[in-house]
């Protein structure tokens, strides 16, 4: 009878250690089963937003090659169709039968041709303009944007104003002239499809970063717009944005004011000061 | 590449392989059984100590590489006090279970802090994971085994599910280590925050007129 209950007794531990580590066991397993699980999940979901990353990439070059072939075209157009005509005109007047008109009318035709060449020079002169200001090469963002915003407010469409709060330090060149871009082409839409009453440029720094902020209160764009248009095959220019904005190394934020009145635009960029 | 980590783990199987091969001479050639339950002993708080030390590099948190440090500490005292309070000298079986469960805990921790990472390569390419699973399995599969040996450990049909289940155990564990040697580990490609965190409401250029 006792050795029946010690035999009992060791039969019970026996299982009850058995089925202890089986449990333990079979815990540590499906313990290392779900974090193996979850990983594969999380690196699924890495790999497809790598691949959308790698699409808007796409994306935002064919829009920056087509921006540069639109511009080239423009530039184009604008020699071909303006200067062109003006030029050939101002020839006509300068042709060899000059030589045999009478005095007044040859110092009459030489004006004519003095004064087309003018206009030419002037055309020139504000293709290169648009191409590269020279407020901008000479004196830096903060004149060129305020030059900008002063033409812009002069027309009497609408208030215009900037105000630069710490520039005493100036960007490089090539950041100045991007971040100009950038500035330009946000203040183009504006004009064009916001249809508001003022439209405000503000500057400042925070550590090593600087800060543009356009307001305006028209009709505006938020920032989920802003991703499906950059994504989409419209909003060439918002591509052209986006794509300045990352080779600047900086982030832009399109949002609406807590109050609903107007909209703002936050360029956010490394400061990287010209030596 | 050769990291500390790794050499802490090379210093652990080589400090355990010298340990064994003592306990097993003061066993068998010099048939002193209270020398070799005290290098096993000794054996415990070293594998607990280097383990620890090991685990301390792959945790992330402070809070708990702190509670990692006191742990060897607790432990290292608590193993004292175990010899100290035993009358007839024999295997440390709580020792060991305590040594187990508090590793577990620790793994299962660290499991946790992976499944928080944004990864971009499986974890089974690293060799943390294999060493990792390796004591998981050891821990979880000798821990009722060493809570019940201190009660059964004279019983002969006990002595031989012992057996069977700890050399099984042992022997996952140890072609898992393998495993772990195997592996090349992979540079971690750094993730950027997504998320930007600015104020700029302190320089707004208008006030609204009422």
């Amino acid at each position: 009878m006792i050795f029946l209950q010690a035999n009992n007794n060791s039969t019970g531990i026996d299982t009850a250690m058995f089925l202890g580590t089986l449990g333990m066991l079979t815990l540590a397993i499906a313990i290392i089963g779900f974090v193996i699980f979850h990983q594969r999940k999380v690196i699924r979901y890495n790999s497809q937003l790598k691949k959308l990353e790698e699409e808007k990439q796409q994306i935002l070059l064919n829009a920056s090659i087509r921006f540069q072939e639109e511009e080239r075209n423009r530039i184009a157009a604008d020699l071909h169709d303006d200067a062109g005509p003006l030029l050939a005109t101002a020839r006509l007047y300068l042709n060899e039968n000059l030589v045999n008109q009478e005095k007044a009318q040859q110092l009459q035709s030489i004006f004519s041709a003095k004064q087309i060449l003018d206009d030419a020079i002037l055309l020139i002169r504000n293709i290169s303009h648009s191409l590269m200001p020279p407020t901008l090469k000479n004196f830096g963002l903060e004149s060129a944007a305020t030059d900008l915003f002063q033409k812009i407010g002069a027309s009497g469409s609408l208030n215009a104003s900037a105000r630069f709060h710490d520039y005493r330090t100036r960007l490089k060149v090539d950041q100045e002239l991007l971040v100009f871009r950038v500035i330009q082409e946000l203040v183009n839409n504006i004009l064009k499809h916001s249809n508001s009453g003022f439209i405000h440029l503000t500057q400042n720094i925070s550590g090593n970063k600087m800060y543009f902020r356009i307001h305006h209160d028209g009709t505006g764009i938020v920032q989920a717009d802003f991703e499906k248009l950059s994504h989409s095959t419209l909003g060439l220019g918002l591509k052209n944005i986006a794509s300045r904005i990352k080779v600047l190394n900086g982030k832009i934020f399109f949002e609406i004011d807590a109050s609903q009145t107007y909209f703002k635009v936050t360029i956010e960029i490394p400061r990287e000061p010209a030596i | 590449m050769v990291t500390k980590e790794k050499r802490i783990f090379f210093i652990y199987t080589i400090l355990i392989a010298i340990l064994v091969i003592i306990g097993f001479s003061l066993l068998y050639i010099l048939k002193s059984r209270e020398s070799y339950f005290l290098i096993v002993r000794v054996y415990i708080v070293i594998e607990y100590t280097l383990l620890a030390y090991f685990f301390s590099f792959y945790i992330k948190s402070r809070i708990v590489n702190k509670i990692l440090f006191f742990s060897v500490l607790a432990y290292f005292l608590f193993c004292i006090y175990s010899y100290a309070n035993e009358q007839i000298p024999a295997m440390p079986f709580l020792p060991l279970s305590v040594e187990h469960i508090i590793l577990l805990c620790f793994i299962i921790y660290y499991f946790f802090e992976v499944m928080q990472e944004i990864v971009l390569e499986p974890i089974y390419q690293k060799a943390i994971f294999w060493i990792s699973v390796a004591f998981i399995i050891n821990s979880a599969g000798n821990f009722f085994l060493f809570l019940y040996s201190k009660s059964s450990y004279n019983d002969s049909h006990f002595q031989q599910q012992y057996t069977i289940i700890y050399t099984t155990v042992t022997v996952i564990k140890n072609i898992l280590l393998c495993i772990s040697i195997l592996i090349k580990d992979h540079i971690e490609e750094k993730t950027l925050p997504h998320t930007l965190d600015i104020n700029l409401d302190s320089f707004h250029p208008i006030t609204k007129k009422s």
